[in-house]
């Protein structure tokens, strides 16, 4: 009987139009109990399942005091499993619904504004924040006038990067493709703001780092490129960054065949990659284009391929000399790091499908 | 419900994509389930477990066919279990349908050099390309669906016993397939 269990488990990969055939064939009876019992029966399955999953979120919960909240499971793709593991390694915080978090929280003008998580490493720190008491009319798309964030004593400085939004739900096709307004807030009218930090200078670290944060006046406007204030309002948080590093630090040493760059060394960490070039020959450069070979993706030791997986990043050359470059890359997913077998970059800004696999071993 | 807001619930981690899958897509899954363990309460606990598996998945799945990748999660987890518990269980339509199956092996120490499972349905999958939609849905419906003679036949308009000359006469053209292929099975 083994050929014929090989022979039904190989058939779960014919190609799919054979098996929509077969359901859409199939004599489909109800096999729930008849009468009354059918629906309760079903009702009750139904909450059975919703209620062990529930628990088995509640104990995750419990452990990390929070599920990651939409706005930054939004922006960083992780499973619950990731989520623990990354509160496990010091790497996420999460500032649960205590007396901690509501010190914490910031009220101006009727409008509270709390951090809920912070997911960092030493090159990128993700933050969100939620937002109370703003009204937004159908149709208007909330907004700050201004983002203020610094490290160190001075406002001013220009340390850190800044890149930020409010989370949103909307409609598809079923093509996928966006239908409808966009709604910000949730059922109870909180709206979730994320924001992407990373240290200007690709030398210096995040780690440890204390950040300023500063959100001014609050706007709510149906035109994006217009933005006027509607609230008046300021809300100053001090935050201090994990000291924990997860960093992979990799030797490579392996060209990127068809240009002047080696790939001399990477550090990946679960939410970003930083690869390290060395540069011999010519480069050819053009506008924004520093020919310096661009991070895409990876691929896994189980083989899976992970692609445009990018969301936000920087590269340059070191110095003048232009004989060595880096390209820092913020992830839009966490990754394992240890399960990173091979690192794609693409050769040319023009053209995103010449692309070149360096294995890391 | 669309499968596309179906999927965004479970994304949403809205509890209502358990209830919407159920209303949508239980009746495939039970189908799928009890035509491979026969038993109403183990079928409904391998669907239980199925929308389980589909939490925990999405995210960071997005089924582009959501009532398949149902089908296909269900299918394994009952005939795994089938196979956990079958010392217990002799007879059933799994045993006569994989003995149905073990037909169509050309040459039985072969069929342990294929490990991987995709690339045996890639084989199968050009066989079924070769037949006729009407006979590749029957094929299906039996062998993948694990759907019974009567039930198919009945839908088909056919008598039981020409259902099961028909579908003895197409695992007799895949053995030969098989065979000619080369299929070190």
């Amino acid at each position: 009987m083994n050929g014929g269990k090989k022979l039904f488990i190989g058939l779960n990969y014919v190609g799919d139009r054979y098996m929509d055939r077969a359901l859409d064939a199939m004599q489909v009876k109800n096999h729930s109990r008849t009468g009354s019992m059918r629906n309760s029966l079903r009702t009750l399955l139904i909450a059975a399942v919703i209620v062990s999953i529930l628990l088995a979120l509640g104990a995750v919960a419990y452990a990390m005091g929070h599920i990651w909240s939409r706005g930054m499971r939004d922006r960083l793709d992780a499973t619950e499993e990731q989520q623990q593991t990354m509160a496990d390694k010091g790497m996420a915080k999460v500032f649960t619904e205590d007396e901690k978090n509501d010190s914490m929280a910031v009220t101006s003008n009727g409008v509270t504004v709390k951090p809920l998580e912070l997911v960092a490493d030493e090159n990128t720190a993700l933050v969100s924040f939620a937002i109370d008491g703003f009204s937004l009319k159908e149709g208007e798309e909330p907004g700050f006038e201004n983002i203020i964030v610094y490290m160190g004593n001075d406002p001013g400085s220009r340390a850190l990067n800044m890149s930020g939004s409010f989370s949103y739900e909307q409609e598809r096709d079923g093509n996928g493709n966006f239908i409808g307004t966009p709604q910000f807030a949730d059922e109870s009218g909180r709206l979730e703001f994320v924001m992407t930090l990373s240290p200007s200078n690709h030398d210096d670290t995040l780690l440890g780092r204390e950040i300023h944060v500063r959100f001014v006046n609050l706007c709510a406007d149906t035109e994006k490129a217009a933005k006027t204030p509607v609230l008046n309002g300021e809300w100053d948080f001090d935050i201090k960054l994990p000291e924990k590093s997860s960093v992979r630090e990799i030797r490579i040493g392996k060209s990127v065949e068809g240009t002047a760059f080696t790939m001399e060394s990477a550090k990946i960490t679960p939410l970003s990659i930083e690869i390290a070039y060395s540069v011999s020959g010519r480069v050819s450069m053009a506008g924004d284009d520093l020919g310096i070979p661009m991070f895409r993706g990876f691929v896994l030791k189980d083989g899976t391929r992970l692609f445009n997986i990018v969301n936000g990043g920087s590269s340059g050359y070191t110095d003048d000399s232009m004989t060595a470059a880096f390209s820092g890359s913020v992830l839009d997913r966490v990754i394992d790091p240890d399960e990173v077998a091979e690192i794609i970059v693409s050769r040319s800004m023009d053209n995103s499908k010449d692309i070149a696999g360096i294995p890391l071993s | 419900m669309e499968d596309t807001k179906i999927i965004d619930l479970y994304w949403r981690r809205d509890e209502r994509a358990i209830a919407e899958t159920d209303s949508k897509y239980g009746i495939y899954c039970h189908a799928v389930s009890m035509n491979i363990l026969g038993v109403r309460e183990d079928a409904e606990e391998c669907v239980n477990d199925t929308y389980t598996r589909a939490w925990n998945a999405m995210p960071p799945e997005r089924p582009g066919r959501l009532r398949l990748w149902l089908a296909r999660i269900t299918r394994n987890l009952s005939f795994n279990r089938w196979n956990r518990d079958r010392a217990q269980k002799r007879g059933g339509n799994m045993y006569v349908l994989l003995s149905e199956l073990d037909e169509c092996i050309p040459d039985p120490k072969g069929i342990e050099q294929i490990e991987d499972a995709k690339e045996l349905g890639g084989i199968i999958n050009a066989w079924l390309a070769c037949l006729t939609e009407k006979d590749c849905t029957v094929f299906m419906r039996r062998y993948w669906a694990g759907e019974s003679v009567t039930d198919i036949a009945r839908s088909c308009g056919m008598s039981a016993n020409a259902l099961s000359q028909k579908l003895a006469r197409m695992r007799r053209n895949l053995r030969k397939y098989l065979g000619e292929e080369g299929v070190a099975l």
